[in-house]
């Protein structure tokens, strides 16, 4: 038993009770938001330690420097799925009721107003400026609600015109 | 290292990893089974390497834990985006 493997033992033995701790972390905490800093951090130390000892135990060799680059990937990912796991509760419609818990009492709801009965489908009467588009018909009716004397014979655009002139003066 | 050591480490971890699995399955609401799933990601790559030492052939087992932890990561980037994450 040398000092290499005795040091490796102890850093791998802490790693792991540290990783047990999060565990009961996350089993244990009363809400989400705290269950999720537990892994987050206490994983990410676990992770570390048991890394490290592994490296202590190999020596100076290229496979330590692996192991560090696995631990650099390991500190890079672990907070951003946190973040992101954040970011999925928070956008979802009132996660757990934080919304109504951060103002204090919850707001009561408003009773639903009772719908309105259904009206009849108003007819639309017809209020269009009177155009070449209207038919004969209907300019002479136009025209014989404003008071035009038409002549007969008239097409549309002589009707047209006098509706015109009437509603000018 | 003695292959004793690496024996009580592998049963440690699995003693971990199951206890997770069954806290995974009992939970009701979808964020906090992807928490535990989350949780796993690391547990498995430091699984994958305590077997590669036990056995004696660390070389092989190291670079399959650095393409797990990458890919673990990424699986669970998608799973929260599709539930939820979009601004409203």
């Amino acid at each position: 038993m040398t000092v290499q493997m005795i040091i490796a033992a102890i850093l791998i033995i802490a790693g792991f009770l540290f990783m047990a701790a999060s565990l009961a972390g996350i089993i244990r905490f009363p809400d989400f938001f705290t269950r999720l800093h537990a892994q987050g951090v206490g994983d990410t130390l676990g992770a570390f330690l048991i890394l490290a000892g592994m490296a202590v135990s190999i020596g100076a060799e290229l496979l330590s420097v692996k192991l560090v680059l696995i631990f650099i990937i390991i500190v890079l990912t672990n907070p951003i799925g946190t973040n992101l796991m954040i970011i999925a509760a928070i956008n979802s419609e009132d996660y757990q009721g934080y919304a109504s818990k951060m103002d204090g009492e919850p707001e009561p709801e408003p009773a639903p107003e009772p719908e309105p009965e259904p009206e009849p489908p108003k007819k639309k009467t017809r209020k269009r400026k009177p155009s070449m588009k209207m038919k004969k018909a209907e300019l002479i009716e136009a025209a014989e609600e404003m008071g035009i004397e038409i002549p007969e014979g008239a097409t549309k655009k002589i009707i047209l015109d006098l509706i015109y002139e009437k509603s000018e003066k | 290292m003695t292959t004793h050591f690496w024996y009580c480490l592998l049963a440690g971890l699995m003693f971990i990893l199951i206890i997770m699995l069954i806290m995974m399955f009992r939970k009701k609401d979808l964020l906090g089974k992807l928490n535990y799933v989350f949780a796993m990601n690391t547990v498995i790559v430091l699984l994958i390497l305590t077997v590669g030492f036990k056995d004696g052939r660390e070389d092989m087992y190291i670079d399959i834990a650095l393409s797990y932890s990458i890919l673990g990561f990424v699986t669970s980037v998608i799973l929260a985006k599709y539930i939820g994450g979009r601004k409203r």
